[in-house]
């Protein structure tokens, strides 16, 4: 076999080049310019239908903001009984692959539901988030959260779990957790700004 | 000898998993901790 056929892994070089370009990202100043460049968009979603009704009209902006919540809520919990089996502790009486079934089912009508409505909340307060680092850290882990749930964790699981070491399943379950729980706790901050 | 193609791709995908696990752990683990501090830090300017 080739050395190149040998250490091909094209999933794990895919992982390592984008560490390698969020590391980047971090260190160098490419990220400003994009920044820089992202203001005009910020300033037409104001200026969109969403963006107007969501500065002038306080009740639709509260009420996407509960169902927002309401989202968070189903989100947060698909991901605690999903990862809490995966960790041991929850749902242990019900088959794992079933729990992932089912909770990744909820995961996604509660994704899609939480960014329609994040997407209307942006627009009514797009450049108060704009100037928030918290909003981009944010949308950091979401993006995150989000290539790690399509790209590593249900490509995974799909394998069945006595085809994955057990601490690596676990590692999963706990790197999962994190993000949502970051996801969650820097929307929470993004309120409490301004 | 080469490697049944699901073994290759079973060993790909955890490897992954582990790299992006470990990546998302130290990530939280440095976000969390220099907001923590920032925090406690504005607290001492605030109260002493």
């Amino acid at each position: 076999m080739s050395i190149v056929a040998k250490y091909y892994y094209p999933r794990s070089l895919a992982v390592i080049a984008l560490l390698g370009a969020g590391v980047w990202l971090a260190l160098g100043e490419t990220r400003l310019v994009w920044w820089s460049a992202l203001l005009p968009v910020f300033e037409w979603m104001e200026g969109t239908a969403f963006g107007v009704i969501g500065q002038t009209w306080g009740a639709a902006f509260a009420t996407m903001q509960a169902i927002h919540l309401l989202g968070m809520a189903l989100l947060g919990g698909s991901v605690v009984a999903a990862d809490g089996r995966l960790l041991g502790l929850l749902l242990t009486d019900s088959p794992a692959s079933e729990v992932q079934d089912q909770c990744h089912r909820l995961f996604v009508w509660a994704l899609v539901l939480t960014v329609a409505t994040g997407i209307f909340m942006a627009c009514g307060v797009a450049i108060k988030v704009y100037y928030l680092n918290v909003f981009w850290y944010k949308m950091l882990a979401l993006s995150a959260g989000v290539a790690f749930v399509y790209g590593i964790r249900r490509p995974l699981l799909r394998q069945g779990l006595d085809a994955i070491h057990p601490r690596i399943v676990k590692l999963v379950a706990v790197a999962s957790l994190m993000l949502w729980f970051t996801v969650a706790a820097t929307g929470r901050w993004i309120g409490f700004s301004g | 000898m080469k490697e049944p193609p699901p073994l290759r791709s079973n060993k790909d995908k955890q490897l992954a998993a582990l790299l992006a696990s470990a990546a998302v752990i130290g990530s939280f683990a440095l976000y969390w901790i220099i907001q923590i501090q920032a925090v406690r830090e504005m607290l001492a300017l605030a109260y002493g």
